[in-house]
């Protein structure tokens, strides 16, 4: 057990990302053994995902507050929460069409054949609804309602789920404030020269640009953002592009005011791109993403979709955006940062030696964005619109796991699930039939139960998600009765 | 929709694999959704050996709706606990790889890692000890679990030794009581469509032709649809897994007691199993022909036995590896028709069961599109090489160096997949899963530190809790587990109860 341990951990970057890591680490591993700084510059990195102040997340972040300690009446106060129970987009898959994904549970499995392969019997034999009819989530953000999950089981309102809409910049100082009441020390400058070893090519120390010590460290996380300053600059790990799949290139970002809050996400489909409007507490942030090949705009902010080849390189774990970055159709870009931490967690490296567990963090965490990133891919592959942008997508060429998927889906509405695939069978589901891909045949088992049986089961499942929402209190009501 | 819907199912032999589909299709489709045919030959000889099954096959028994205490009489069936492991790390060594977790995670941290440690400072026991099914199966104690979660006897794992002829006949009864159609013939000749090359019908001896628009080929090792007609070609794994023969037999028991564990012992060119039956002990050396003969293989069986056999020794010879393609046109290929494993890890009823139930998630209609047989082929493929991974495993990692067969073995190259996985176990302890894969942490942690594939060091987050805590909790769960273990009635009590119990769910 002479191993010399990792003891001195630097992050690298101030950005959500960075903070968000340096708190979960710092709450994870025992201080009197790790020695956690963060490398914080002054004025913050502009981020993708906050540009106009909004921050979208997915329901699984709420596991990340639960272990920091952050409650939700603090999100509330300081960031501005907004509460989210999913998707709604308009103008998909084509002009005047709309779908609704929700984050909690659409429908119940029957003898362990999926909801959707019933509704899909049902649905060719009789009037059946719409998927989304059968999601408490979607029914109720349709009404402009919201609750909490119940944590009873039996209720239908433990079908719910959330995410949350939060302010960016009061967010990050949020995880800054937990990460340092964990114990991170952060030091104040930007990213300068980054020292390697001569025999190996590990960092050995990065320098805060305009003076300083260089900060000695045991082991580097870069969450310096897009830039990638350690992987990408000093490490020279290149940039794998994604743009021929994923064309959205500029964001242009609005914040709001007067809004009147809704419970959801709504993502429009435009000429060459998308736009989001996320109420917040307080107004609205609205992000307009599109292609700078079919759309130009002044002020726009350019970005690329893709990923690093490698994402831990000798002594160097890149987390956020310095490791991948992704269209932000999905609200998804913590959950990668998330899935990040933890992964690395768990192949926490010994001093100088770390190959197997970079190889393995590398693999694991090339299927998890890669699998999120396909379903991104499918919004603009499936999509029924005329604009030159969306024809190309439809005819581009998708990566070939996406379109053996589609093929399954196409043939037997199967939905594969791939190691380290982070979107739910239920999400694929939602967006295979919001964007109108038909299955020519279902589930056999689906046919099993009886006719009466299912007819029952849906038209009970409707009934008592349609009580369950009118009996949910309005969103601007909700609102009030939490601490603000 | 309905047009199009498969309406003729035959499925070719009968055996295991056979009946199992046949029940399960019977069960699991829409009543009259298809006629369901099954053809055998009672000419085609069939003697019933020990069969040893894993966890799984009790979620299939679930499917079918059985009545698990009428299933161990009907079948002759015990309880298997664990597999004993006898001179494969080296000679006089054994070691449990037993069914269900070591220990408890703490914070995040797998048990092993903590055992590790614990290991290293030389204060763990056994890892075995950690186990309750090791715990339980070490006493020859079992007991149906507890219903109630908080109770350590619900942690209990298990799985059957049952005859297999039994079981076969067992799950006849039960497809025919559901409209299942027994055929008895030799089928003669296969018809295929002239331009697609779909098989149309078989034809019997004395001219009677079944026509069916699906064919489930299960007509064993020859592979009369899938290969002998639409030639699927089979990849051999015999530089990894070199046994191609076993000679096989039953015996009397020498006492009273009955092992609720299967027991694997390694010998000079192969291995010896020994499943304990109700009423006899199955037992079978499965050998490598390029290293030793029948004749001594017999010889060495018959000197290894419990007491006298009740048949004369057989001989069966076959290849491990598995067909390119179990899912051709109409055709499918379950059980030995799809591929061959040694029962070391006893997956040869789960291969089967894995193929019936991805069958039903990806049953055909007549337009029998491509992507669902690519599908099939795809997860098989992976259920079939993953399994391979950890058979192989068993032969790589040994210190025998007392015979060429163990040489060969110890010194083969191996897959890639395992390399891997090895490399990462022995450096940290680390272990992960792929996609559908079967076998699971424990049962590599299990196999890996039996077979003397120890971890140089543990997770460094292992000394993020206080290791006297988790020491004194470990030798709390040692202390409950055999208590736990103590209070259940032997196997053979077991067993006499519910051979006399009226059917009742567990």
């Amino acid at each position: 057990m002479a191993e010399p341990r990792v003891r001195d951990i630097l992050i690298v970057g101030g950005t959500i990302a960075g903070w968000l890591t340096a708190a979960i680490l710092a709450r994870s591993l025992p201080r009197e053994l790790y020695h956690i700084r963060l490398l914080d510059a002054a004025t913050p990195v502009v981020e993708l995902e906050t540009l106009g102040g909004g921050l979208a997340t997915l329901p699984a972040l709420r596991t990340a507050h639960a272990l920091l300690g952050l409650p939700e009446a603090e999100l509330g106060r300081s960031a501005g929460a907004g509460f989210s129970l999913g998707a709604d987009y308009a103008g998909w898959p084509r002009p005047g069409g709309r779908y609704f994904r929700p984050f909690g549970g659409t429908g119940a499995a029957l003898d362990g054949v999926a909801f959707h392969n019933l509704w899909q019997r049902m649905r060719r034999a009789s009037a059946a609804g719409e998927l989304e009819d059968y999601a408490l989530g979607a029914v109720a953000a349709r009404l402009g309602r919201f609750a909490p999950p119940s944590s009873d089981r039996a209720s239908v309102l433990s079908t719910l789920d959330y995410g949350y809409h939060l302010d960016g910049e009061a967010y990050r100082q949020l995880l800054r404030a937990a990460a340092l009441q964990h114990g991170v020390l952060r030091i104040e400058g930007e990213p300068g020269e980054v020292r390697l070893r001569g025999t190996d090519g590990w960092i050995e120390a990065v320098a805060a640009a305009g003076g300083g010590e260089p900060l000695v460290a045991d082991f580097f996380i870069d969450c310096t953002g897009a830039k990638a300053c350690l992987l990408g600059e000093a490490l020279s790990v290149p940039f794998e592009d994604w743009t021929h799949w994923l064309p959205c290139d500029r964001a242009v970002a609005v914040r709001e005011s007067g809004e009147v809050p809704f419970p959801f996400l709504r993502v429009e489909a435009q000429g060459a791109g998308w736009q989001w409007r996320m109420p917040l507490r307080e107004g609205a942030a609205r992000l307009r993403v599109f292609a700078s090949a079919h759309e130009q705009a002044d002020g726009a902010v350019a970005f690329a979709s893709g990923r690093r080849a490698r994402f831990w390189e000798r002594n160097c774990v890149a987390i956020g955006a310095a490791a991948s970055l992704l269209d932000p159709l999905e609200p998804a870009s913590l959950q990668a940062v998330q899935r990040g931490i933890s992964q690395f967690l768990l192949l926490m490296p010994f001093k100088d030696d770390a190959a197997g567990e970079a190889e393995e963090y590398n693999r694991i965490m090339t299927e998890t964005v890669e699998r999120m990133r396909d379903l991104v891919i499918l919004h603009y592959k499936a999509n029924r619109r005329e604009e030159p942008f969306w024809r190309a997508c439809r005819e581009m060429q998708v990566p070939d796991i996406l379109a053996y998927k589609i093929r399954l889906f196409e043939a037997k509405a199967k939905i594969l699930a791939l190691d380290e695939e982070m979107f739910r069978d239920e999400d694929w589901a939602a967006v295979y039939l919001g964007q109108g891909v038909q299955p020519r045949a279902y589930d056999v088992l689906a046919d099993a139960p009886d006719k009466a049986l299912v007819r029952d089961q849906l038209a009970g499942m409707r009934k008592a998600i349609n009580a369950a929402a009118e009996a949910t209190p309005p969103y601007a009501a909700f609102l009030q009765g939490q601490p603000a | 929709m309905s047009d199009v819907r498969i309406r003729s199912i035959v499925i070719v032999g009968g055996g295991t694999a056979g009946w199992m589909t046949a029940a399960a299709l019977a069960k699991a489709l829409a009543p009259n959704e298809a006629e369901i045919v099954l053809i055998e030959s009672d000419e085609i000889g069939r003697v019933g050996v020990g069969e040893a099954t894993i966890p799984p096959i009790t979620t299939f028994n679930q499917l079918l709706g059985v009545d698990e205490n009428e299933f161990v009489r009907e079948t002759k069936g015990s309880i298997k606990l664990a597999i004993e492991f006898v001179n494969w790390t080296r000679l006089g060594h054994r070691y449990l790889h037993p069914f269900g977790q070591f220990g408890y995670d703490i914070e995040a941290v797998k048990f092993h890692q903590f055992w590790r440690k614990l290991d290293l400072m030389g204060q763990a026991a056994p890892i075995e000890d950690y186990c309750f099914s090791a715990v339980a199966a070490k006493l020859g104690r079992f007991d149906w679990p507890s219903p109630d979660p908080r109770s350590v006897l619900s942690q209990l794992k298990y799985a059957y030794h049952f005859d297999a002829a039994l079981y076969a006949r067992f799950l006849r009864t039960y497809a025919e009581k559901r409209g299942v159609k027994r055929v008895e013939g030799k089928i003669v000749q296969v018809h295929q469509h002239g331009e697609t090359g779909f098989v149309e019908a078989v034809e019997l001896e004395g001219g009677r032709r079944v026509e069916g628009e699906f064919f489930v080929d299960c007509s064993g090792f020859r592979g009369l649809l899938i290969a002998q007609t639409l030639g699927a070609g089979f990849e051999d794994w015999s530089h990894w897994l070199p046994n191609d023969r076993a000679v096989a037999t039953q015996c009397e028991s020498a006492g009273p007691e009955i092992t609720p564990f299967t027991r694997a012992t390694a010998h000079k060119a192969g291995w010896q199993w020994r499943i304990p039956l109700q009423h006899r002990i199955g037992t079978g050396y499965v050998f490598s022909s390029s290293h030793i003969s029948d004749d001594e293989a017999t010889a060495t069986l018959l000197a290894n036995l419990d007491g006298p056999p009740v048949h004369d020794p057989w001989i069966l010879k076959f290849k491990g590896g598995r067909r390119e393609k179990f899912w051709s046109k109409n055709v499918l290929a379950v059980g030995l028709a799809g591929g061959f494993m040694e029962p070391l890890e006893s997956t040869s009823i789960h291969l089967i069961q894995a193929g019936i139930t991805r069958l039903l998630a990806l049953f055909p209609d007549r337009r029998f599109s491509r992507v669902e047989a690519d599908e099939y082929n795809r997860l098989m493929t992976s259920q079939y090489e993953r399994i391979r991974d950890f058979i192989v495993l068993h032969y790589k990692a040994t210190e025998r160096d007392d015979s060429p067969y163990w040489d060969y073995v110890r010194e083969m190259a191996i897959p890639e997949t395992l390399r891997t996985k090895i490399e990462l176990f022995r450096a940290r302890g680390r272990l992960f899963r792929y996609e559908d894969e079967l076998f699971a942490d424990a049962n590599w942690i299990a196999v890996m530190i039996g077979q003397n594939i120890v971890p140089e060091s543990y997770d460094p987050l292992a000394d993020a809790v206080d290791i006297r805590a988790v020491k004194e909790s470990a030798d709390r769960m040692r202390d409950l587990f055999r208590r736990a273990a103590e209070s259940l009635p032997p196997h053979r009590a077991f067993l006499d109860h519910i051979r006399t119990a009226k059917a009742s769910a567990p």
